[in-house]
C-alpha cells in the first residue's frame, strides 16, 4: 500500500520540490552570456522588454539603450543598429520597444533598469501616443511586467512621492490586478501611504525572487533573432562614412522601395496594410490633436524614472511622413502644437537634449511608411547618435533635473496652449 | 417476460425505423446511437400508454434503461 | 484581502491542499469528519466570497436561504398534492434570482443585483434539479444540511461540473474502501496534473500569449475591409476555441480531482470534444454536465409534454422545436447579448441540419460511403462548425462591428 501511495504522490512531490528549488533557491543561473546580450540588443523580444536581467547585463557592457516603440523594427540599412555595426561605434544600441508600448510601459521598464544609473539613453517619442484617451488598457496590461511591477512596489519608499502615487493609481485605473497582496500594496501607494512590512516581506521573498529566477531562466531563452537582418542591412552600406553620400544612398534606396505609390510609403507596408483601404483614410485626421492626453502625465512618470537614476537622455521626436499628413488632412498645427507642449515639459525640467525630426527642411523619405521613421529619418538621427554614442557615461552637468509634479496633474494633461 | 420483451422490441422498431433492433437483447441502445433523446421520449410515452405505467423523466437513469433486457426488467418492476 | 477566484492562483491551491489534508487522512482511515468538512467548506467560501468587498458573500447567504425556503415548502406541499401550476411557480421562483442577475447588465442604471455572486448559475441548476425530482417523486426526503452540503460543495461551486443530488448523496453517505480510495487518489492526482497542463500551460499559451496578439490584429481591420473580415479573424477563431477548451476543461479537471480527493466521483465535463463526429456527438462531449442537465430537465421534459398531449404530430417538427427552444434558452442563459443568442440559434440550426442528414443517411445507407476518409472529414467539418460557433460566442464580431 505504501508503494502504491508513493507511485501516486511520489512524482508530484518530486515535481514540487524541483519547482521550489528552481524558483526560489538563491541560485544564480548564469544564462545571460555576452552572445545573448548581443542577440537581445536587436531582438525586440517582449521578454527582453519585460525582463530585467538581460538589460542590466547589457548596461555593464558597451550598450546604450534606444527606447521607443514600433519604429525600432524598421530595420533598413540606416537603422542605428546597422550603422553602429558597420561603422564600429564604440557603444551599440540596445533596442527596447514594441508596437503598442508607450510612456507608462517604458516608465516601468526604465524603473526596472537599475544599472542604467549614471548612464546615457535615447528615447523616441511618437506623437500618436498622445491621443485623447491615452494608452489602451489592453496594450498596457499586455506589456506590463510583473517583475518590474514588484520592483516598483518595493522601491516606492524612495523616489518622488507624487510620482509613486500617480503611477500606482494609474496602474490600478487601467484595470491591472496581479494578486490580492500586490493590489493592496498598489492601493496603499496610490493613497500616499507606505506599504506594510508584511506586503514588503511577501512581495520581496515570495513573488519577486521567483519572478527573478524566472527571468534568469527563461528571459533570454530562444529569443527572436534579428542579427541576420542587421548583418544584411549593414552589408548594404559603403565602407566609408560620408554623410552626403549616405544621404544620396538613402534617397535612392527609399525611392526604389516605394515604387507602388506616390506617397513615399514602403512597398511591402503599402501592399500589406494600405493598398485596399487607402481611400478610407482620406482626410480622416482633419481633427486629430495631440495636445490633450493623459499620456502627458504618463510621460512625466517616465521623466521621473530617468531623473531618479540621473540618466542623461536624448529625446527624439519622431517624424510623420509628410505625404501621409497631407493625405489624411492632418493640420500642420497638430504637430507644431504637440512639439511646443512636449518640449516645454522637457526643457523646463532640464531635459535639454531634444532631436526634433518632426520639423526639418527636407523631409523626403524621412519615414519608412506612414508614421515610422526610416531611411533618411534614421540617417538624420544617426548623425546625432554618432557623437552621443562615443561615451556611455552620463555627463553630470546634463543631469541636473528640476522635477515639477505639476506635470502629473490633469490640468497639464489638458492644457492646449503653452504660453512660452 | 418474453411477452414484454417482444412488445418492447416492437416499440423500439417502430420508433427508430430500424428492423434489426432487439436482435441482441443486451445491445447498448444509447452507446450504439439507436436511441437519441427524442426517440427515448417516444419510447417512454409509448411504454406508458401500452403498459399503463408511470416513468418520470428523472427516474430515467440511462444506465438502467440501456438494453432491451434492462428495459423489460424495469417495466416489470413498475407494472 | 480580495476574493480569490477558485483554481486561478497558486495561493488557492496551497490553501486548498492544507484544508484537504485532514479530509484525505480521514478517508484513508475510513472516516468522514462531518464537522470538519463543514468547517473547511466555510473557510473556502470565505476565501472565495468574503474577501475585500463582502457583497458576494452576503448575496450567497441570502440566495441559499431563499432557495432553501422554496425547496422545503415545496417538499412539504408535494407530500400531499401535485398541482402542475404550483410546481411551475416554484421552478420560476427558483430561477428568478438568476434571471435578475442576467438582466442586470441590460438596465441603464445598473444596480448590483441582490443575488449576484460567482457561480449563481450552477447553484440554480442544482436547486431546480431538486425541485423537479421532488415533483417526480424520486427525491422523497431531503434534510436541510444535505441540501446545503450539495449546493455548496466547494470543489464545484464556481463553475460546475453540475452533479445530481442522488448521485452525490450516494458518494457522501458512503466511505470508500481503502482500495477504492487509493484508486480515487490516483485518478485525482492524474486529473490535477492534466488540469495544470491544460489551464496553466496550454490555456495560458493560447489565452494569454496568443489571443491578445491575434485580437489586436483582427481588430486592426475594423472598418478597413467589408465587415472588417480578414484572415486574422480565422486565426482568432481557432485560437479562441483552443483557449476556451483548455481553460475550461482544465478548470473542470481541477474540480473533479478535488472531488475525488474528498471521495466524491463528480462527473467529468469533457470527453475529447474535438473528436466529435457530428454536432450531436459534440454536445455529448462538451460541457457534458450542462448539456445533460439541459437535455434531462428541459429538452426531454418538453418533448414528453408535447408528445403526450399530442400538440404536434410530426416527430421531426417536435424535435426541431425542441432544439430551438433548448438552444435559445442556453443562449439567453449565457447572457443577454446578441452574440450569445445568435450562438444558440446557430447551434439549433446545426442540430436540425444534422438530424436531417442522419435521416437522409439512414435511408440511403447503401449509396453513402463510410470509411476512414469520410470519418476524418466528419470530424474536420464538426470541428470547424464548432470553432465558428465559438467565434460568434467570443463577441469578437461585436467588437468588430458595433463597439
Amino acid at each position: 500500500m505504501k508503494k502504491k501511495l508513493w507511485m501516486i504522490f511520489g512524482p508530484v512531490i518530486v515535481a514540487i520540490a524541483a519547482l521550489l528549488i528552481l524558483l526560489w533557491a538563491p541560485i544564480n543561473f548564469k544564462t545571460v552570456t555576452p552572445q545573448k546580450v548581443r542577440q537581445a540588443a536587436t531582438s525586440l523580444d517582449i521578454r527582453v522588454l519585460k525582463g530585467e536581467s538581460v538589460k542590466n547585463a547589457a548596461e555593464k557592457e558597451n550598450y546604450i539603450p534606444i527606447i521607443g516603440s514600433s519604429e525600432l523594427s524598421r530595420m533598413d540599412p540606416f537603422h542605428p543598429s546597422s550603422m553602429a555595426q558597420k561603422y564600429h561605434w564604440k557603444n551599440k544600441p540596445f533596442l527596447q520597444g514594441n508596437p503598442g508600448t508607450a510612456s507608462l510601459t517604458q516608465a516601468m521598464n526604465v524603473g526596472g533598469m537599475s544599472n542604467l544609473k549614471g548612464n546615457k539613453a535615447v528615447f523616441i517619442i511618437s506623437p500618436q501616443w498622445f491621443s485623447k484617451s491615452g494608452v489602451q488598457a489592453d496594450a498596457f496590461k499586455y506589456f506590463l511586467s510583473p517583475l518590474q511591477l514588484t520592483g516598483f512596489i518595493l522601491k516606492s519608499n524612495t523616489g518622488d512621492k507624487a510620482m509613486n502615487k500617480y503611477v500606482a493609481g494609474r496602474i490600478l485605473d487601467l484595470g491591472v490586478s496581479k494578486g490580492p497582496i500586490e493590489d493592496d500594496a498598489l492601493e496603499r501607494i496610490s493613497e500616499g501611504k507606505q506599504i506594510t512590512s508584511f506586503q514588503r516581506f511577501y512581495i520581496e521573498t515570495f513573488v519577486r525572487s521567483s519572478l527573478q529566477s524566472q527571468d534568469n531562466l527563461f528571459g533570454s531563452l530562444s529569443m527572436n533573432d534579428h542579427e541576420n537582418m542587421i548583418n544584411d542591412a549593414a552589408s548594404k552600406l559603403p565602407d566609408n562614412y560620408n554623410y552626403k553620400d549616405l544621404n544620396k544612398l538613402a534617397t535612392k534606396m527609399a525611392k526604389h522601395n516605394s515604387r507602388d505609390n506616390d506617397m513615399q510609403i514602403g512597398d511591402s507596408f503599402y501592399k500589406r496594410q494600405l493598398r485596399k483601404r487607402i481611400r478610407t483614410y482620406k482626410n480622416t485626421h482633419r481633427h486629430v490633436k495631440y495636445t490633450s492626453s493623459p499620456e502627458y502625465n504618463d510621460f512625466q512618470a517616465l521623466l521621473y524614472m530617468f531623473a531618479r537614476n540621473k540618466v542623461e537622455v536624448m529625446f527624439v521626436i519622431q517624424p510623420i511622413n509628410p505625404h501621409w499628413v497631407k493625405y489624411t488632412g492632418m493640420p500642420k498645427s497638430s504637430i507644431t502644437n504637440f512639439d511646443k507642449k512636449i518640449k516645454y515639459q522637457l526643457r523646463t525640467q532640464g531635459f535639454n537634449n531634444i532631436v526634433d525630426l518632426s520639423n526639418v527642411k527636407n523631409s523626403n523619405y524621412i519615414a519608412e511608411d506612414t508614421i515610422h521613421m526610416g531611411w533618411r529619418g534614421w540617417l538624420m538621427l544617426d548623425h546625432h547618435l554618432k557623437g552621443y554614442y562615443k561615451d556611455k557615461k552620463a555627463n553630470p552637468e546634463n543631469t541636473q533635473y528640476k522635477m515639477d509634479d505639476y506635470f502629473l496633474s490633469n490640468e497639464w494633461a489638458q492644457t492646449k496652449n503653452v504660453t512660452k | 417476460m418474453d411477452d414484454i420483451k417482444e412488445k418492447i422490441v416492437g416499440i423500439l422498431q417502430d420508433v427508430t425505423g430500424l428492423d434489426n433492433v432487439g436482435q441482441d437483447a443486451d445491445q447498448d441502445l444509447f452507446k450504439d446511437g439507436v436511441l437519441d433523446s427524442m426517440a427515448t421520449v417516444e419510447v417512454l410515452v409509448t411504454l406508458q400508454d401500452d403498459f399503463g405505467i408511470q416513468v418520470p423523466v428523472s427516474e430515467f437513469d440511462r444506465s438502467q434503461w440501456s438494453t432491451v433486457n434492462k428495459i423489460a426488467q424495469r417495466v416489470q418492476e413498475l407494472e | 484581502m480580495n476574493n480569490i477566484t477558485p483554481y486561478s492562483s497558486p495561493h488557492y491551491f496551497i490553501y486548498l491542499m492544507l484544508l484537504l489534508l485532514p479530509i484525505m487522512i480521514g478517508l484513508w482511515f475510513g472516516k468522514r469528519f462531518r464537522v470538519y468538512d463543514f468547517i473547511a467548506t466555510v473557510i473556502i467560501l470565505i476565501i472565495t466570497f468574503f474577501g475585500g468587498n463582502m457583497s458576494q458573500g452576503i448575496s450567497l447567504i441570502f440566495y441559499v436561504l431563499y432557495e432553501m425556503l422554496l425547496v422545503f415548502t415545496y417538499l412539504s406541499y408535494r407530500k400531499k398534492h401535485n398541482n402542475f401550476w404550483i410546481f411551475t411557480s416554484y421552478v420560476v421562483l427558483a430561477i428568478i434570482p438568476l434571471v435578475f442577475v442576467k438582466l442586470d447588465p441590460l438596465l441603464k442604471n445598473q444596480t448590483i443585483s441582490l443575488f449576484a455572486f460567482l457561480g449563481i448559475s450552477y447553484l440554480t441548476f442544482k436547486a431546480v434539479e431538486i425541485i423537479m425530482e421532488i415533483r417526480d417523486g424520486v427525491i422523497k426526503d431531503i434534510k436541510p444540511y444535505e441540501f446545503v452540503r450539495f449546493l455548496l460543495f466547494f470543489p464545484t461551486i464556481s463553475s460546475g461540473p453540475i452533479d445530481r443530488f442522488r448521485r452525490f448523496q450516494k458518494d457522501v453517505m458512503n466511505v470508500p474502501s481503502r482500495d477504492e480510495y487509493v484508486e480515487l487518489l490516483h485518478s485525482g492526482v492524474n486529473r490535477l496534473m492534466q488540469g495544470l497542463l491544460y489551464k496553466f500551460i496550454i490555456g495560458y499559451f493560447f489565452g494569454t500569449l496568443l489571443l491578445p496578439k491575434v485580437q489586436i490584429l483582427t481588430l486592426s481591420y475594423k472598418g478597413q475591409t467589408p465587415l472588417g473580415l480578414s484572415w486574422a479573424l480565422v486565426a482568432y477563431m481557432y485560437v479562441y476555441s483552443m483557449y476556451l477548451f483548455f481553460d475550461f476543461a482544465g478548470y473542470s479537471l481541477f474540480a473533479v480531482a478535488i472531488s475525488n480527493f474528498m471521495g466524491v466521483k463528480t462527473p467529468m465535463n469533457f470527453r475529447a470534444p474535438f473528436k466529435s463526429h457530428n454536432i450531436k456527438d459534440f454536445w455529448n462531449r462538451w460541457h457534458i454536465t450542462l448539456s445533460f442537465w439541459f437535455r434531462d430537465f428541459i429538452y426531454m421534459r418538453l418533448m414528453f409534454t408535447v408528445i403526450k398531449h399530442k400538440w404536434l404530430k410530426n416527430r421531426v417538427t417536435i424535435a426541431n422545436v425542441g432544439y430551438i427552444t433548448l438552444f435559445l434558452i442556453m443562449g439567453f442563459w449565457h447572457g443577454e447579448t446578441w452574440y450569445y443568442i445568435v450562438y444558440g440559434i446557430f447551434h439549433a440550426c446545426a442540430m436540425i441540419t444534422n438530424d436531417a442528414w442522419l435521416r437522409y443517411k439512414k435511408k440511403h445507407r447503401k449509396q453513402i460511403p463510410s470509411n476512414k476518409f469520410t470519418e476524418a472529414f466528419a470530424i474536420f467539418l464538426t470541428f470547424n462548425v464548432v470553432c465558428f460557433s465559438f467565434m460568434i460566442f467570443s463577441g469578437i464580431l461585436d467588437k468588430l462591428w458595433f463597439v
